[in-house]
C-alpha cells in the first residue's frame, strides 16, 4: 500500500508476541520532534531526571489517555547509540535496563519523516537492541506536503515492528501510536552490522527506494534561499551584526518585562512579611519566619520572572533553527579561549544574574565545555553588583563622572577579561582534553512552537524553585541567624536617642522619627558588630587587612557573600545611614565613614581594592548552590568559590599596593 | 579580485583532473556536488560525522565555504568547522552541473 505520507499505522504479522506496556523510552536522532511528542503526550506531566552516575538528564513523564496510561522517558537526542559521548551512554544505559529507575518495557523510536536516509539507520542501531520497539514517522503532514509518498506498510514489514505516521506538532496519529505501543514487538528482521558505515547507508538507500516515492526521496535537492540565509547568518560581519542585534532584542526584552513581575514579587514578599510581623509576637519566631524565611525567598524567588523569560524566549529561538547558526558565528571568538560558540548565551545571560546563565549551559552539549562555562559564568558582572559598583566608583571619582563611568566600564571589562582567561586556564589544566569539534546539524527554519516553549519555561522555572525551595533557602536561613544572633542590647546612645524621641512625639512628631531611625542605625550597628557574623568578621580581618579593610569593612564583605547586594545595606547600617547609593547625600555620608582610629574607611587605595574584590569574588551563595545542582557535585563550587576569592584577595591586594605606592 | 585570490593560493586544478583526484571538502566551491572518498574521513568526530550522515562514498552538495563549511546530505544540512572540512576528502562529482559551464 502506497500512500501519501499521512497519518497511519501498520505492522507485520510476524516476530516475537506483544509485550503488555507500562515504561517506554523516546529515543531518535536531535530535531526529529522527540521532545514536542514528549510534551505532547506528558504535558505538564513531566520532570527533569538526573539518573545517578550520569551527567546527562533526561526528562521523566505520565501520559495518560483514556484508561490507558503510561510513563515515558524521553531520552537526549543522538546521532549514533554508540558512539562515545555521554548521551549515548545514558540511551544505552537506560535500554540496556542498566538504570534501575527507568527500564524500559519498550522503545518508541522517533524519526523524521523528512530524513528518512540517516534515520532508517538509526532505527536500524535501535531494533538491533532486541527491545520491544515501535517507530513513530514524525512530521509526516510535512513530507505529504512535500510530495513524498510513504508506504508504511512496506516500512514495517522491512523493519519488523509497529510504523505509525505522525504529526507531532498538530496532535495527528496519537492514538494509533498509544494504540500500536501495545503491540509492541522485539523485531526479527536483519540489519547492517554498523549504523553509519556505507553498508548501513546502502542498506536505507534500498529501503527508502522500497518504500518512498516522490520528489527528492532519495538524494539531496538544492535550497539556494536557505543557502543564501545560511550564508548571511553565518558571515564573519553580516552574522556577527546578527547575532549582536538578536541578542540585544533579546536581553532588552528579558529586563523590560522582567521588571514588573519582580516589583510585584518583592511587593509581595514585602507584604507578607509585613502582616507576619503584625500577627507574630515578638521573639526568635517572628524573626526567623520574617527575616530568614520570607526575607531568604524573596532574594531568590525575585528572580523567577528572568529566568522564565530567558528560556521561554531562547527556547523559541532554538526551535527557529537559528541558534545552530549563531553558535559557528560566536565559535570564531570563544575558541581561542578553549570555549565552544553555544558558551555565550549563558555568559551574557550571566550579566543579569549568575543563576539562569548557569542554567543556560544546558544547550553546550561537551560536558568539559559546559563545565568550563559554568565556571567562569559568575565572573561576568550581574545587575546585584551595580549597587556596589555605583558605590565604589562615585567614591573613587567623586565630581567626576567620566572617569566614573569609565570605572564602571573597565568592572565589566575585568570581570569579562578574568572569565575569558580562567575557562582559558581550567581547558589547559583541569578540563585538558579535546573539545568538541563544531559539528552541528543545521535544523530547517521553521516557526516556533508555543507550547514547547512554555512546557521548558515550566520545567526550568520548576528546578530552580525546588533548588530555591531547598538548599538555597537553608543557605539564606543561616547566613540570616549568623548576623542576627546573638542578641545584642541597644547600646546607651540608642537608648537615649529613644528617651528624647519618646519625649518629643508629641509636640514634633517628625523630630520623634528622626530621633528613632537615628537610634535604629545605631543599635543595628551594634547588633551587626556583635553577631556570630560580626566575631567572624573580627577573626577575619588580619585576612583582608593587606587590602586596606578595617573590621567594618571586612563585617561588610563577609555579610555579603550570601549576595553581594547585602554589602551596600550592611555599610549603609555600620554607617548609619539609608542604602540608596543614587542619593548623593548617602554616598558623602558614606565616603565620611571613619575607621576606630578616625582615619577614613574609603580610602583611595582601599576604594579601588574593594572594587577589584567585589568583581571578582564569588560573593552569591545561591549560585554555587546552583553550580552544584548543575555540576552534581560539591567539587565545581568549591573550585569556583576558591578560585575566584583566591583571584580577587590577590588581584586586589596588587590594586591597593600600586595605587598606595601612587599615593592614592 | 577574490578568484585571482583563490588562483594564487589554491593551485587550479583542471575540472577533468578534478572528477577523479580526492581534495579536501573545504576546497570546493558553493553549489559543487562530490562524494565523499571512500576513508577520505580521518579526522577526530569521525564516528560523530558518519551517524549525522556523512559516510563513504554519500553524495553532499557544498552549500557554504569557509567558516563554517556547510554540505547538505539528503535533505541534512551540516555545519562544518573549517578545520574538519581540511580533514574531509571527497571526490567532485564529473556529471556536476556547475561543472559544465566552467
Amino acid at each position: 500500500m502506497t500512500t501519501p505520507a499521512t497519518e497511519s499505522t501498520a505492522g507485520s504479522s510476524g516476530g516475537a508476541p506483544a509485550v503488555r506496556v507500562r515504561r517506554v523510552a523516546l529515543v531518535g536522532n536531535p530535531n526529529t520532534g522527540k521532545t514536542t511528542l514528549f510534551n505532547l503526550l506528558c504535558g505538564v506531566r513531566s520532570k527533569t531526571a538526573n539518573f545517578p552516575g550520569s551527567t546527562v538528564e533526561a526528562r521523566v513523564g505520565t501520559c495518560v489517555r483514556g484508561a490507558r496510561r503510561l510513563e515515558l522517558v524521553d531520552l537526549p537526542g543522538v546521532y549514533g547509540l554508540n558512539l562515545d559521548l555521554p548521551e549515548s551512554q545514558l540511551c544505552r544505559d537506560c535500554i540496556e535496563g542498566r538504570i534501575g529507575a527507568c527500564q524500559p518495557d519498550a522503545m518508541l523510536v522517533v524519526l523524521d519523516a523528512n530524513n528518512l536516509h540517516r534515520n532508517l539507520q538509526f532505527a536500524a542501531a535501535a531494533l538491533r537492541r532486541g527491545v520491544p520497539t515501535v517507530v513513530a514517522l514524525n512530521m509526516a503532514d510535512l513530507a505529504a506536503r512535500r510530495g513524498l509518498t510513504i508506504d508504511i506498510e512496506h516500512l514495517a514489514q522491512r523493519l519488523d515492528c509497529e510504523v505509525v505516521a505522525i504529526s507531532a506538532r498538530r496532535g495527528r496519529g496519537i492514538d494509533e501510536l498509544l494504540a500500536a505501543l501495545d503491540r509492541a514487538r522485539v523485531s526479527g528482521a536483519s540489519f547492517p552490522d554498523r549504523s553509519g558505515s556505507a553498508e548501513a547507508a546502502e542498506w536505507a538507500d534500498a529501503v527508502l527506494r522500497a518504500s518512498v516515492g516522490g520528489h527528492d526521496a532519495v538524494g539531496s535537492s538544492s535550497d539556494t534561499f536557505t543557502d543564501r540565509i545560511d550564508a548571511a547568518f553565518t558571515h564573519p560581519v553580516l552574522g556577527m551584526l546578527v547575532f549582536v542585534a538578536v541578542m540585544s532584542g533579546l536581553f532588552l526584552t528579558i529586563f523590560w518585562l522582567a521588571k514588573i513581575p519582580m516589583d510585584l514579587i518583592e511587593l509581595l514578599f514585602s507584604t507578607a512579611g509585613d502582616a507576619l510581623r503584625s500577627h507574630l509576637s515578638d521573639g526568635a519566631v517572628r524573626d526567623l519566619l520574617v527575616d530568614g524565611v520570607v526575607g531568604g525567598l524573596a532574594g531568590v524567588l525575585v528572580f523567577i520572572p528572568q529566568i522564565c523569560l530567558l528560556f521561554f524566549l531562547l527556547s523559541l529561538l532554538e526551535d527557529t533553527g537559528y541558534l545552530a547558526r549563531a553558535a559557528f558565528v560566536m565559535d570564531r571568538v570563544m575558541c581561542r579561549f578553549g570555549l565552544p560558540g553555544q558558551a555565550f548565551v549563558p555568559l551574557l545571560s550571566s550579566h543579569a544574574c549568575a543563576l539562569p546563565g548557569i542554567m543556560a549551559t544546558r544547550l553546550i552539549p561537551d560536558r568539559h565545555d559546559r563545565l568550563a562555562t559554568i565556571l567562569v559564568a559568575p565572573f561576568m558582572s550581574c545587575t546585584a553588583r551595580l549597587p556596589v559598583y555605583v558605590l565604589l566608583t562615585s567614591l573613587l571619582f567623586a565630581g567626576r563622572p567620566l572617569l566614573a563611568g569609565m570605572a564602571f566600564a573597565a568592572c565589566y571589562l575585568l570581570g569579562a577579561v578574568a572569565a575569558l582567561l580562567t575557562a582559558l586556564l581550567a581547558r589547559r589544566t583541569i578540563l585538558r582534553g579535546r573539545s568538541r569539534p563544531m559539528v552541528l546539524e543545521l535544523p530547517s527554519y521553521k516557526w516556533p512552537s508555543l507550547r514547547s516553549a512554555l512546557l521548558t519555561t515550566l520545567d526550568r522555572a520548576l528546578v530552580f524553585v525546588k533548588n530555591a525551595g531547598t538548599v538555597i533557602m537553608a543557605i539564606c536561613v543561616v547566613m540570616w541567624w549568623l548576623s542576627a544572633y546573638p542578641r545584642v542590647d541597644p547600646p546607651p546612645q540608642a537608648v537615649e536617642l529613644r528617651a528624647q524621641a519618646a519625649e518629643v512625639a508629641s509636640s514634633d512628631p517628625a523630630a520623634a522619627t528622626e530621633l528613632e531611625a537615628a537610634a535604629d542605625g545605631i543599635a543595628r550597628r551594634n547588633q551587626q558588630i556583635g553577631s556570630f557574623a560580626g566575631r567572624i568578621g573580627a577573626i577575619a580581618q588580619p585576612v583582608f587587612q593587606p587590602l586596606g579593610f578595617d573590621r567594618q569593612l571586612t563585617v561588610a564583605v563577609l555579610t555579603s557573600f550570601m549576595a553581594r547586594e547585602v554589602f551596600v545595606s550592611t555599610m549603609a547600617v555600620l554607617v548609619g545611614t539609608s542604602d540608596d547609593v543614587s542619593d548623593r547625600k548617602v554616598v558623602e555620608q558614606l565616603a565620611g565613614a571613619t575607621r576606630d582610629d578616625g582615619t577614613p574607611v574609603f580610602t583611595m587605595a582601599t576604594s579601588a581594592s574593594l572594587l577589584v574584590f567585589f568583581v571578582l569574588a564569588m560573593q552569591c551563595l545561591p549560585t554555587l548552590a546552583v553550580t552544584r545542582r548543575e555540576t552534581g557535585s560539591w567539587r565545581w563550587p568549591i573550585l569556583q568559590f576558591g578560585w575566584m576569592s583566591g583571584l580577587a584577595w590577590a588581584l586586589a591586594f596588587l590594586t591597593h599596593a600600586v595605587v598606595s605606592a601612587l599615593g592614592g | 579580485m577574490g578568484t585571482h585570490k583563490r588562483q594564487h593560493h589554491e593551485p587550479r586544478i583542471l575540472m577533468r583532473e578534478r572528477a577523479f583526484i580526492p581534495v579536501p571538502l573545504s576546497q570546493l566551491r558553493p553549489g559543487d556536488r562530490a562524494r565523499i572518498h571512500a576513508d577520505g574521513m580521518k579526522c577526530d568526530a569521525c564516528d560523530l560525522l558518519n551517524a549525522m550522515g556523512l559516510t563513504d562514498r554519500c553524495e553532499i552538495r557544498v552549500c557554504k565555504v569557509g567558516e563554517p563549511c556547510i554540505v547538505q546530505v539528503n535533505t541534512t544540512r551540516l555545519g562544518l568547522s573549517s578545520k574538519i572540512a581540511k580533514q574531509i576528502m571527497v571526490v567532485p562529482s564529473p556529471d556536476d552541473p556547475s561543472r559544465r559551464s566552467a
